[in-house]
């Protein structure tokens, strides 16, 4: 009885520092929103609506925040020169299932090309991927407002 | 065989007895508890949303499935890793008491974690369970090789099984116990390298690889490491070999033991290195200290084993695991007398246990035995009680003219209920010493127990009848 008290303190301590250490890295810790929300929240910077993507934004290079799909994690990084936005690259791309895969290996890049043209993550989800688009778009939304 | 007559002396029985560590224990709990909490919020902050309906919450508790039943699993194997804290502390038999009971539930979250995570997928994706199943298994990194993973462990686990168990020998079930070792490593790979909680975390990565190194190291450490340096640092070997009764010898084994840490009642697992019995090591007592720091173990023949002791040649080495066990004298509150209540060959602990008592200690010892010539010990039992102010009941006979009953046992030790009581017989035995103490008001904690069995599922073999009378109640 005094031991399974012993255990709960420290199941309460763990889970406290883990949640601790996600807020002090700043990730987002309500995972997805669902991927046909528009706008992004991200743990980095105050969150804003897509429309203010047309500010300037300054040169460099940003990290979006993992954001966690129903097939798993995605997380994008933007890189920003001369005011544009001149690359995307998938960090991370839920590459545990077959359909994720081909998710991975086809529509990604035909996002990513959507997005350099339209200059805006404010585009429109891809269709049959909808979760993997939607936290691709999620997490550059938040990496471009961190370039804003 | 020497015959009969007894140059041997018993001098001491513990010399370095083992310390409990009840704040160690605590220590571990702790940290088990940690690591539980940890892996619960991890998993809650990179599950996928609950809002996506009924696949996606199925998927999101599969994924918590997976890492509950790793957790258990790593749980599982530090409770046979024979870690000394808490051996010394709790004793090995409650260890795998709960080692075996933890089983059944891990092997269930598994399972579970397979088929939720399967058919989510196969929701998700809009496919039959089968064809995804088979899509999982081929695509996922490391998938398959944990596939077969689940196999080999539940085949180790359907081996466990009672109904099972108790159809193999001793030797098939270990083997096939031991393909949960190699279940449980297949399975690692694919957790790291798909789980929510990992992708895309090293720390978390590296610290789940931690854990299991954590328990690997126990375990090599522990079950390998320390008996072979006790093998290497001891030399036991065979100094003797007596016959106690008709069917029981002593086999006296000599060694460097003065550094070993032995408490009377401890048991190791022995290993003699002979023609036909190297293969396989059994636990038995060690029943007293002799001059010479020898130690002597007291066997009834009841298989292969015990019975082929009588033939081990002076000189045989011998490896032990080892010694094990907290049906020690320091399991007792300190002012409270004892009652020790043994049945045939369960004198064994007992007979070293009491010379671990304080002079003033006025144990009762109740002792049953089939009959006279099975009385082992009588010349030394006598003066070991007497000399500490107790009292010896020999009770000759078999369950019906020897009953253990709360009144029995009151008539015989009238403040039998304010001791504390050490019982060790067969488990038919110790389960109506149990009943009766329960009887009498005597609180269960302050019952220490030894049942010749290291597995639920084990028929001791000290009185078969007596097993299969009382299980056929
Ligand atoms: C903690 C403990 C202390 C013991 N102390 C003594 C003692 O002091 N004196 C004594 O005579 N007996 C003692 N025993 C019982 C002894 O271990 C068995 O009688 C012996 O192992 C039987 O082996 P066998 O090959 O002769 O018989 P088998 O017919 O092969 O086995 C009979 C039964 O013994 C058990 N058993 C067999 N091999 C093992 C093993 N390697 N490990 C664990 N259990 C096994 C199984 O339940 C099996 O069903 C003790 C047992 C335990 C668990």
């Amino acid at each position: 009885m005094r031991r399974a008290l012993i255990g709960a303190g420290g199941a309460v301590a763990g889970a406290v520092a883990v949640l601790a250490g996600h807020v002090l890295a700043g990730h987002v810790l309500a995972p997805g929103a669902g991927p046909n929300l528009p706008s992004a929240v991200g743990g980095a910077g105050p969150s804003s609506g897509p429309n203010e993507t047309d500010r300037p934004l300054i040169d460099g290079t940003a990290t979006g925040p993992r954001v966690e799909t129903d097939y798993g994690p995605v997380q994008v990084r933007v890189t920003v020169s001369a005011g544009a936005i001149v690359e995307i690259e998938a960090l991370i791309l839920p590459t545990v299932h077959e359909r994720s895969r081909w998710i991975d290996a086809n529509l990604v890049p035909r996002l990513r090309q959507k997005v350099l043209t339209a200059q805006s993550a404010d585009v429109d989800v891809m269709s049959g991927a909808t979760f993997t688009s939607g936290g691709y778009l999620r997490s550059l939304q938040a990496a471009l407002d961190q370039l804003a | 065989m020497s015959g009969t007559a007894r140059p041997n002396r018993i001098v001491a029985a513990a010399r370095r007895p083992p310390r409990r560590r009840p704040r160690g224990v605590d220590g571990l709990v702790a940290l088990a508890g940690v690591c539980l909490g940890a892996v619960v919020a991890q998993w809650w902050v990179t599950k996928p949303s609950l809002g996506g309906g009924a696949a996606t919450v199925a998927l999101a508790a599969g994924q918590l499935a997976g890492l509950l039943g790793a957790y258990l699993a790593m749980l599982g194997l530090l409770l046979a890793a024979r870690v000394p804290v808490l051996e010394s502390t709790l004793g090995l038999d409650r260890l795998l008491r709960l080692h075996a009971k933890l089983g059944p539930w891990t092997l269930c979250t598994m399972v579970i974690h397979a088929l939720t995570v399967t058919l989510a997928y196969a929701a998700l994706a809009e496919t039959g369970a089968l064809a995804q199943f088979w899509s999982i298994v081929t695509t996922y990194e490391w998938v398959p090789l944990a596939a077969v993973g689940l196999s080999l462990m539940l085949v180790a686990g359907v081996a466990s099984w009672w109904r099972i168990r108790r159809r193999l020998r001793y030797e098939s079930w270990w083997a096939l116990h031991l393909s949960m070792y190699g279940g449980i490593a297949l399975a690692v790979p694919h957790q790291i390298a798909n789980g929510a909680i990992f992708v895309g975390y090293p720390v978390v990565q590296w610290l789940w690889l931690g854990l299991y190194a954590l328990v690997l190291g126990a375990l090599v450490a522990f079950r390998f490491g320390l008996p072979i340096v006790r093998t290497v640092r001891y030399r036991p070997r065979v100094a003797d070999v007596v016959t106690e009764a008709p069917g029981v010898v002593s086999v006296i084994i000599e060694g460097a033991f003065h550094r070993l840490p032995l408490a009377g009642g401890q048991f190791a697992h022995w290993r003699f290195l002979a023609r036909g019995l190297w293969w396989q090591a059994h636990p038995y007592s060690i029943s007293g200290v002799l001059d010479g720091g020898r130690l002597r173990v007291t066997v009834r023949a009841v298989g292969d084993h015990s019975r082929a002791l009588n033939r081990l040649r002076p000189g045989t080495r011998v490896l032990m695991e080892g010694p094990y066990g907290a049906f020690t004298a320091s399991a007792r509150q300190p002012g409270r007398p004892v009652a020790l209540i043994a049945a045939g060959v369960g004198i064994t602990p007992i007979r070293a246990l009491l010379e671990d008592l304080p002079p003033d200690a006025a144990p009762a010892v109740l002792y049953r035995a089939h009959d006279h010539d099975d009385l082992i010990f009588q010349d030394e039992l006598g003066p070991a009680v007497s000399g500490r102010g107790g009292t010896l009941h020999c009770l000759v006979g078999d369950r019906g003219e020897q009953p253990i009953t709360a009144s029995r046992l009151a008539s015989l030790v009238p403040d039998i209920a304010g001791r504390t009581v050490y019982v060790c017989g067969p488990p038919g035995f110790a389960a109506v010493v149990l009943g009766a103490a329960k009887d009498l008001g005597i609180p269960r904690h302050r019952i220490h127990v030894e049942a010749f069995r290291l597995h639920p599922a084990d028929a001791s073999p000290v009185r078969r009848e007596e097993v299969s009378a009382c299980d056929g109640r």
